[in-house]
Order: C-alpha cells, then sequence, then structure tokens
C-alpha cells in the first residue's frame, strides 16, 4: 500500500508518533511502535538522570514515570535541556538538592527554552550565584 | 600485533565496549585486544587520557558513531561525519562503525535508533550517506550495524539479508554483525527456531557485537544494560563455526554488575567464539 | 659615606640594601628550615595508604567515615531513611576495614550519620589511625609543627630590626617611607610562616601518587562502584572527596545529609558550575561530564549508544 509519499515524509511521520504524540502510521503495528515509544522515553530518563544526578534522585524510584509522563508528547532536546525544561516546570515543589543543582546550571549558563544553554563567562556567572544566595 | 591489513581487526580478539563507568576493568584486562568507543562522547578537545593510554598499549579502538543517522532521507551532516575521522585519526583506527538506522528526520531528534524501510528508495538513500561518509572518512573502513526493533515497516521490497547485502555490496562496507539484535529481532517476531544467520554475508564480518537484555511490555528489548542471554553465546558459537569473524565484543551501557559477573560474560564469550579467556 | 645624623650611622639608601639582603636570607633560610620539618617520611619507600588513612589525610575524620559509608554502600550493607537515620541492610562486605566495622555497628543500632562522629568505637579507631599516620610521619606531630613554627621567628627577628630601624629613624627624624614599604612584605610573610599544615609535603604527594593511580575512581568518570567493588568505593572518597559520593550514589548522600564540600577532590576537576559552594573549598562536579551541553546536547548518548531499545 505505497502511500506515494517520500522516505522523508515516512520517516518525519513515525517520528512525530515516537516522540511528539503523532497518531502510530499506517500499516505500522501498533503495539510496536507504542513499546518503542515507551522505551524511548525510559531510555531518555535515564540520560537526564546522568546529566541530573540530583533531580533525578530527588524523586527517588518514581523519576522514570514521572519524567516519562512529563516526556510525552514532547520531543527530545538532549538531556541537558530535558532536564533542565523538566526542573523549570517542577519549579517550588523541588527539594532542596535538586533545587541547588537547577540553581548551578542557571548561573553557569543563560537558557532561554528555546535555544542551547550559552555558557555564561566566569565573573558572570560568580556574581549570579552569589545573587541568588542572597536573594 | 598487526599487519598492513587495512579494514578489519586481526585474529580472533575479544573485548568489551570502554565505558568511563568501569574503565578500570577495561584497563586491567590482561588479554585485551580490542576496544569500541562512543564516537560522540570522545571530546577531541579533551580527550580521554585513559583511552589514549589503551591506544599507547597496543589495544585496537574502534570509533562507533550513534548520531550520524545514515538511513535518514536527510543528508548526513558532514560535521558528524568529520568528528568520525577526527576520532579514528586521534585513536588510529583502521575502522568505525555505524548503525543502519536513522535517528532524525525533519530537524526532530527521535533519541533512538530506528530501522529503515526495506525499500529500494531508503537503499538508494543509505548509499548515499555512506558514500558521504566515506569520503570524509578517508580511506578508513566503515562497518555497518543492522539495528534491533520492535515493529517493521509495511510493504518491504526486500527481505532484511537482500537488504543489507545490497548495501554492503554497493558501499563495500563490512559489517557490524549485532548477534543480540539477531536474537532479539527474531524473539519478537516469534520466530525462535531456524536458521538465524541464513543469508547474511558472514564474509564480511569486520567485527561481532553481543548484549544482554530483558523482556517487558511483551517485547524483548536489547538493552545493553542486562547479562547476556545463553541464547545469544549459541548463536556466537554457530556463528563461529560458519564463519571466521575477526573481533567479537561484549556491549555494556549502564547497570554495570560486580566485575566477577562481567568477567563471568567476558569468559563465556569466549568460550563461545573459542578463544582463550582474556580476563587471566 | 654615612653622613652626620645617620640613624645608627649608616646611611638611608645603603640600610635599605642591607636590610633587604638580610630579609631575603632570612626569608630563605627560614623557607629551607620549614621545608625540612614538613617533609615526612620517604615517598619511593611508601606503600600505597588505605582508604581511611588516605581520607583522614586528604580531609578529616568525617571525610573518614563518609569513605567507610560508601564502601558499606558499594557492598549493600546500608541504608537511609528519609531523616538520615542509618540501617544495616547486609552483612560486612569482603575485605571491609576496622572503621567499616564499626561505622556498620552504628548502622544496625539506627544512628543518624551525624552522630556517627560522636560514636565510642568510632572514635576509637579514627584516633588509633590519626596515632598511627602521625608516628608514620604522614601528619605532622606536635614537635614537628613546633620545629616548622620555630622557622617563623627567624623572619620576626629580620622584622624587629626592621621595626628597630624605623623607630630609631622617626626619632631622629628621618624619612622612612620606603623603609615601611620593604617591612610590611616581610611582616606578611613571617606571619604566613607561623601557619603549619596538618599534613606532611610527602603526604600531599602520596595522595597525588595515589590519584594518579587511580584515574578510574575520579568522579569525572562517575564510577561504577558495583564494578569496582567496595574497597574502591572507599577510596575514591578517601582521594577525591565528599562530592564522590554525590557523584555516584545521590539518592543515599542527600538523605543522610552527607556534607558536600569536605576536602578537595585532587585538582584539576572543574565543573560547569553546576553545584554551588560555601567556603571556598574546590568542590566537584554533581554531575557527569555532558554539563558543557554542547556535543552531547543533541540527545546525549555518552555510553549509551549502541544497538536497540535501552530499557
Amino acid at each position: 500500500m505505497s502511500t506515494g509519499r517520500s522516505l522523508a515524509d515516512q520517516q518525519r511521520a513515525l517520528v512525530e508518533a515516537l516522540v511528539a504524540g503523532g497518531d502510530v502510521p499506517p500499516g505500522f503495528a501498533a503495539a510496536g511502535v507504542r513499546a518503542t515509544r515507551i522505551a524511548l522515553r525510559r531510555k531518555r530518563a535515564g540520560e537526564v538522570a546522568r546529566t541530573w544526578p540530583f533531580l533525578a534522585a530527588s524523586f527517588g524510584d518514581s523519576w522514570t514515570a514521572t519524567f516519562a509522563a512529563w516526556a510525552d508528547g514532547r520531543p527530545p532536546q538532549g538531556s541537558l535541556r530535558d532536564g533542565w525544561d523538566f526542573a523549570r516546570s517542577a519549579g517550588d515543589t523541588l527539594p532542596p538538592l535538586a533545587r541547588e543543582e537547577l540553581a548551578g546550571r542557571e548561573a553557569a549558563f543563560t537558557y532561554d527554552g528555546h535555544r542551547a544553554p550559552v555558557p555564561r563567562g566566569r565573573v558572570a556567572a560568580w556574581l549570579r550565584r552569589l545573587g541568588s544566595r542572597t536573594g | 600485533m598487526t599487519g598492513p591489513e587495512r579494514g578489519g581487526i586481526s585474529g580472533p580478539a575479544v573485548g568489551i565496549g570502554w565505558r568511563p563507568e568501569i574503565v578500570g576493568y577495561v584497563a586491567g584486562l590482561p588479554g585485551l585486544r580490542f576496544t569500541e568507543v562512543v564516537a560522540e562522547s570522545v571530546h577531541l578537545t579533551h580527550p580521554p587520557q585513559m583511552l589514549l593510554d589503551l591506544v599507547e598499549r597496543g589495544v585496537r579502538v574502534v570509533p562507533h558513531g550513534v548520531k550520524l543517522s545514515l538511513g535518514g532521507a536527510d543528508p548526513v551532516d558532514d560535521d558528524r561525519a568529520a568528528h568520525l575521522f577526527r576520532c579514528a585519526e586521534l585513536l588510529r583506527s583502521p575502522l568505525v562503525s555505524e548503525h543502519l538506522a536513522f535517528v532524525r528526520a525533519g530537524g526532530v531528534e527521535a533519541g533512538h535508533l530506528l530501522p529503515v524501510p526495506r525499500t529500494r528508495e531508503a537503499v538508494d538513500a543509505v548509499v548515499a550517506n555512506v558514500r558521504r561518509t566515506q569520503a570524509a572518512l578517508g580511506g578508513v573502513t566503515l562497518a555497518l550495524e543492522p539495528i534491533a526493533a520492535l515493529f517493521d515497516w509495511p510493504d518491504p521490497e526486500l527481505t532484511e539479508a537482500q537488504f543489507l547485502t545490497e548495501i554492503l555490496d554497493r558501499t563495500g562496507c563490512s559489517l557490524l554483525l549485532d548477534v543480540a539484535n539477531v536474537y532479539a529481532n527474531a524473539r519478537n517476531r516469534g520466530l525462535r527456531d531456524g536458521d538465524l544467520l541464513d543469508g547474511l554475508p558472514l564474509e564480511r564480518i569486520a567485527y561481532v557485537h553481543v548484549a544482554g537484555g530483558a523482556e517487558h511490555d511483551g517485547f524483548y528489548h536489547d538493552t545493553h544494560t542486562d547479562a547476556t542471554p545463553p541464547e545469544v553465546f549459541d548463536l556466537v558459537k554457530e556463528l563461529c563455526a560458519r564463519a571466521r569473524p575477526p573481533a567479537l565484543m561484549l556491549e555494556r551501557d549502564g547497570h554495570y554488575p560486580p566485575a566477577a559477573e562481567l568477567t563471568r560474560e567476558l569468559d563465556a564469550l569466549c568460550a563461545a567464539a573459542g578463544v582463550s579467556r582474556i580476563t587471566a | 659615606m654615612a653622613g652626620p645624623g645617620d640613624t645608627w650611622g649608616i646611611a638611608g639608601p645603603d640600610f635599605l640594601w642591607l636590610y633587604a639582603g638580610l630579609a631575603g636570607l632570612a626569608i630563605v633560610t627560614a623557607f629551607v628550615w620549614r621545608r625540612t620539618y614538613l617533609r615526612g617520611p620517604s615517598l619511593r619507600k611508601a606503600k600505597d595508604l588505605t582508604p581511611t588513612q588516605a581520607a583522614l589525610l586528604n580531609g578529616d575524620r568525617r571525610l573518614a567515615v563518609y569513605s567507610s559509608l560508601a564502601a558499606l554502600r558499594a557492598g549493600g550493607a546500608v541504608s537511609s531513611d528519609q531523616r538520615g537515620t542509618l540501617k544495616q541492610s547486609g552483612g560486612l562486605p569482603a575485605g571491609a576495614g576496622e572503621l567499616d566495622r564499626a561505622v556498620l555497628d552504628t548502622a544496625r543500632r539506627t544512628l543518624k550519620v551525624k552522630n556517627v562522629l560522636k560514636d565510642r568505637g568510632v572514635v576509637d579507631v579514627l584516633e588509633r589511625t590519626e596515632e598511627q599516620l602521625t608516628l608514620a610521619g604522614w601528619l605532622l606531630d606536635a614537635d614537628r609543627r613546633r620545629g616548622v613554627k620555630m622557622a617563623a621567628i627567624i623572619v620576626f627577628a629580620a622584622v624587629a630590626i626592621g621595626v628597630a630601624r624605623l623607630v630609631a629613624g622617626i626619632m631622629n627624624g628621618r624619612p622612612v617611607g620606603f623603609l615601611v614599604l620593604m617591612v610590611i612584605p616581610v611582616v606578611i610573610i613571617a606571619f604566613l610562616f607561623l601557619r603549619v599544615p596538618r599534613v606532611s609535603s610527602n603526604g600531599r604527594r602520596l595522595l597525588t601518587r595515589m590519584r594518579m593511580a587511580t584515574q578510574h575512581l575520579s568522579p569525572r568518570q562517575s564510577p561504577s562502584w558495583s564494578t569496582y567493588g567496595p574497597e574502591a568505593a572507599a577510596l575514591s572518597i578517601g582521594l577525591f572527596g565528599a562530592a564522590a559520593f554525590f557523584a555516584a550514589d545521590p539518592a543515599f548522600a542527600a538523605e543522610a545529609e552527607l556534607q558536600r564540600h569536605v576536602a578537595t577532590s585532587g585538582g584539576g576537576f572543574s565543573d560547569g558550575g553546576s553545584s554551588s559552594w560555601s567556603g571556598g573549598s574546590d568542590s566537584g562536579s554533581s554531575s557527569s561530564s555532558c554539563s558543557s551541553g554542547s556535543s552531547c546536547g543533541g540527545g546525549s548518548s555518552c555510553g549509551g549508544g549502541g544497538g536497540g531499545c535501552g530499557g
């Protein structure tokens, strides 16, 4: 059943089904695609846990499930950004160690949520750290 | 250690993947002759000293790419191909490897290796990307690894063996045969018996991967974070009876077990391949 | 050359030169003296330290307890509840040291980590180990510390001469500006020479030597404690500081309320600013190496790539 779509379009449809909340494209076994979706989110959770160890540790055993739920429909941006976006969305509910981890990164990088984080200069980073601790 | 042969790793060598978390274990293996490192994890400006020490020692290191997306419709990124080449230069590798898979489409990252449709259009796309990569590699041999997947594309035009063989024929690449992937695919399709190695171009093997997995949600997942099942070692034995792969490697990416367990697995791999232990 | 009215009969500029030479000589002598007392036992003949000893040299008693906790965690012998109370969850791991045994004992009695340091059994082992280290000369004993401080006296003598000249000069109504400028650094150095480190120089070098031989245990590698075993886990804390605990076992480190900034991580351990710090001590990174966000940005598969679906 050729749909006449190009390889590029077909691949894009599959990726969207897997990470961006798209529908399973026609002809694919839904069970396999769904299982892949889940495995993908689990893998992402593991990678974010490596880059944000305190963030992940603060959720204990429920980290994978919690992160996977948040990541549903959100395409991966890399573990640094994924963890960052997740931590920001969690806001004040984070325990102190995780908040410290986030604060440290906020001080060291400028991140607008849309583009890759940019490291700040050392003096700027130090000043921000000072500010975030007294403020 | 080795002759002027290009393209392979000489002798039936057995190794284990180089991962920072177990570097001490890897470096301590007396019979280690080769290892593989994820190319994207090598920062060329400050490469890991312990890896360079292994190179100095004469251990062959193969850079293994995971993000080139050779199976994608989009042309492979020149920077990524160049990085792979520079890793090979830095680590003095005669061989690099990547996957027959794609990881991104239309600018969206999947974060994972996805299967390529077995159509002629896809073959052309893969061949184009491989050729582009080979141009950047300047003579370093590229080995391609078919992956494990939990689903197939609809309406394939070629069988797996045909798809693989055609690509290797047209590009001159070697094969990185992941026996665990062969097992996983067969198991998930319900084909536990029968000749899983049928039709595969075994003579083109550059090296072999072996890894563990786990069953959940009704599928067998090739996780690389579990112990290698005995069926995979059986497949290795069968493979080595039919062909002489130059090298075999245990792939472990996380949940690292105690050293004794890694040793047990490596010993089992050596036994299945019919070579003496590298752990002593 | 001495003019009339010159203090002590020596001309100002002449005295400055003389004083520079004198002070310089005093400082060099004191420096050499200090070095001799600070050196410690022969590095060449030294055997490697045990994890407890390394922790006591690199940090303090708290770090030594942490290194034992690392061994016990790696061996599955202890766990912690949400409130930082230790619990025994397994037997003593093979190859455990005396301190490990004492700390496991406190877990059996469900102490909080901060009270472990006050436990008699633990303090006993720590004291004995410190004594061993002092006897061997890795830690400076009271006699040596006195000896080191004596070097400062030589420099203070030079200060005294300078001050005497200053006072005499002022009473004589002579200009003393340059002399003041010259005496100030000598005073500073004299006070600096009063400071005596805890650890002998060769002790610090031994730690460095051990770190270089165990790079695989550096937090930068995120070493797998389960692979390397309990003794290696203990050594990683002893040599690389408490920050290594947070890198390897953040859940336990957080629950047990370990202090992160105990001892240095041994240098060369810069982090992308993922941890804040207090007290300016060189704290190690609390995260893996992918904090630069560049090449690891696109889906970070550092060490996690390869084959099929990740579990």
